[in-house]
């Protein structure tokens, strides 16, 4: 069985008090490292999407230069 | 939500956290720089060559 510390009676040695602080700091670096995280997804989906569909990846190729001929039609 | 760190150190889990995420970036990182598609340093590779495709060009 874990010791219970002798200043707080909690397990970790922090107080409530401590522990709301600290975890507003872990939640706030939390969010801003998701979004990051998400940003960069996007990008490289972008770049690259990493799902092909059943013909392989020649098939999205093939329907990325099929919308483009579609919209470079109604453009130009 | 909070109460989890008075059951756990957060130094120790930061410690533990911070590792893992490392970890597993290196891993997906190098996993992706060994594909074709996704080497964003290199480029696909050139296809292999077959001994259909040999030449009178690669004997002289």
């Amino acid at each position: 069985m874990a010791d219970r510390d002798e200043r707080t009676g909690t397990l970790s040695g922090l107080t409530e008090a401590e522990a709301k602080e600290f975890h507003r700091i872990f939640m706030t670096s939390f969010v801003i490292f998701t979004l990051i995280a998400i940003a960069a997804h996007v990008l490289v989906w972008m770049w690259r999407p990493w799902l092909p569909g059943v013909h392989g990846y020649a098939e999205l190729q093939n329907g990325a230069h099929y919308a483009q001929l579609l919209l470079s039609r109604y453009i130009a | 939500m909070w109460r989890i760190w008075t059951l756990f150190d957060p130094r120790r889990a930061l410690v533990a956290l911070f590792v893992f995420l490392f970890t597993l970036a290196l891993l997906i990182h190098f996993i992706l720089l060994s594909t074709n598609r996704f080497n964003w340093i290199e480029g696909p590779r050139a296809p292999a060559k077959t001994s259909a495709l040999v030449t009178h060009a690669d004997f002289v």
